[in-house]
């Protein structure tokens, strides 16, 4: 599972978020789903428009 | 009396621990309220654009507007807040005079992938002020919206609304609303409620994409003049102004700094985001005022309620950029300048057989530049920053900001659009657009009882 590795919140001073280490992946993950969703919707939008015709 | 006096001391640094704690909560609090008023304003451009439309794309319209949103959040973490801190001082990337900008600063401040972008009990702001300034690309992005209705592929117009939300308006407010952009210091430029650096940029990238996109069919006839398409819904096109209007409230309550924090420019009153004074009073006054000028003055010209309420609009756009100088009266005459060129120059848009849906380009782009330009013309001479030599605000610079704003926004937009149109995402097909978008594409329908039964998987609500 991810975690943390905090146990007592009284010794957080900064930055406490679920997926500290591993941002950069976070980020990529989530910018390659904006790009499938867009390309998703661009297929969508091509089949639908095909249909008219 | 030594036990007193070290008893007194703890007390008073546990009061100043408190006033610190109060401090930094209402302004963590004052930030995080503009946003869900700033929501309102795309309350306001989904009821509007979707009335503006006829029944046939009402909810393709919608679409449209709900994506805008939502695209423009992400993008605007990746992208957006760091070009604000990376470009004031133009490509260089390099530190301005303040030392709040450059490739180094804005890795520190605005990294995506670093921790200042996340949850964090020792930074109260990044948050909030990620979260208004996002709010401002979604607006700028809207603007381009509703003048491309009926007519625009969904997905062209995401890729579109990315580029002018995550990246263009962001640079010309790097530049022009930043104290360490360009054309504050070398030109003095001044543009407190973001006249330029969003609706003119917006307005002129909606030019260029509209020239690329071209008019909706049945709109210009051979001979060159035009013919009116009614939406389908004026009332709902009147509501959405007025809520525009009033998350515009929460726009400019987001353009001040906060006092008292370590990021402020200072304690005791507010500040503009160049570091020079204001008040939410003095706004106030003049929000008011630009309102009022901006409405009447549509209302002579036209008898409109659209062009009043756009006018009403265009009245506070008129005097955004000197909100926070002008005498309330003097903001109402600049509003009714502004609210009498608007239709004017939406006449002009039509006459060069530019179909501009509900006249953005002359709303925003017009007016956002008369707006940059009223400051040099009614209120020059002030010092632009508050640091020793600073240069002061004149017509010259206020004209410069205004050029440079309204190119970036029209070449990026023609660009941008250009290519799209060469890879086939910009425009529906014909047989789309005559059949409705909403039929070609979307699996709901707006009116059931006149338009029919919907053709794809249903909704809950219907």
């Amino acid at each position: 599972m991810i975690g943390t590795e905090i146990t007592d919140w009284a010794t957080v001073e900064g930055a406490y978020y679920a997926g500290a280490g591993s941002e950069a992946t976070w980020l990529v993950l989530s910018i390659a789903l904006c790009l499938g969703a867009l390309i998703f919707g661009a297929r969508h939008e091509k089949t639908a428009y095909r249909k008219t015709k | 009396m030594e036990e007193q006096i070290v008893a007194l001391a703890a007390e008073l640094a546990s009061l100043k621990e408190a006033t610190t704690g109060l401090n930094r909560t209402t302004a963590e609090v004052f930030y995080f309220l503009t946003i869900p008023l700033m929501v309102l304003i795309h309350a306001g451009f989904l009821s509007y654009e979707m009335g503006a439309s006829r029944s046939k794309n009402a909810l393709a319209s919608g679409i449209k507007n709900i994506l805008a949103f939502a695209f423009i959040i992400p993008t605007f973490y990746y992208a957006g807040w760091f070009i604000y801190w990376a470009f004031p001082t133009g490509f260089s990337m390099s530190a301005g005079p303040a030392g709040i900008s450059g490739f180094e600063y804005a890795v520190g401040a605005a990294n995506p992938a670093g921790s200042v972008m996340g949850p964090s009990v020792g930074d109260s702001a990044t948050g909030v002020f990620f979260g208004a300034f996002a709010m401002f690309a979604a607006t700028t992005a809207s603007i381009m919206s509703g003048s491309l209705i009926e007519r625009i592929q969904i997905v062209g117009f995401v890729i579109l609304a990315i580029v002018l939300g995550s990246f263009v308006w962001i640079l010309g407010a790097a530049w022009g609303w930043h104290a360490d952009g360009w054309l504050v210091t070398a030109f003095g430029y001044h543009d407190f409620g973001a006249a330029g650096v969003v609706h003119a940029i917006a307005g002129f990238f909606t030019l260029g994409v509209l020239i690329n996109l071209g008019a909706r069919i049945g709109k210009f006839n051979p001979d060159g003049s035009a013919n009116s398409i009614p939406g389908h819904s004026m009332p709902a096109t009147l509501v959405g102004l007025m809520l525009i209007i009033a998350g515009f409230w929460g726009f400019l309550m987001a353009c001040v700094i906060f006092p008292g924090e370590p990021w402020s420019w200072g304690s005791g009153v507010f500040a503009t985001i160049y570091g020079t004074p204001v008040t939410l009073s003095a706004m106030t006054f003049n929000i008011l005022m630009g309102f009022a000028g901006g409405a009447i003055a549509a209302w002579v010209m036209t008898h409109d309620p659209f062009w009043m309420m756009s006018g009403a609009l265009g009245g506070i756009i008129s005097v955004a950029a000197g909100l926070d100088l002008y005498w309330p009266p003097m903001a109402f005459v600049i509003a009714m300048i502004g609210g009498a060129i608007m239709p004017i120059a939406a006449r002009a848009v039509e006459r060069l057989r530019i179909d501009d849906a509900v006249g953005a380009v002359a709303l925003h782009g017009i007016v956002g530049v008369w707006g940059v330009v009223a400051v040099g013309i009614f209120a020059s001479g002030y010092p632009a920053l508050t640091s020793e030599g600073a240069p002061l605000i004149s017509l010259y610079g206020q004209i410069i900001g205004a050029v440079v704003l309204a190119v970036l926004g029209f070449v990026s937009g023609y660009v941008v659009s250009f290519v799209l149109k060469s890879m086939g995402l910009l425009r529906a097909p014909r047989e789309a657009e005559i059949m409705g978008l909403d039929k070609a594409k979307v699996p709901a329908i707006a009116y059931p009882e006149i338009l029919g039964e919907a053709h794809g998987p249903t909704t809950p609500a219907q």
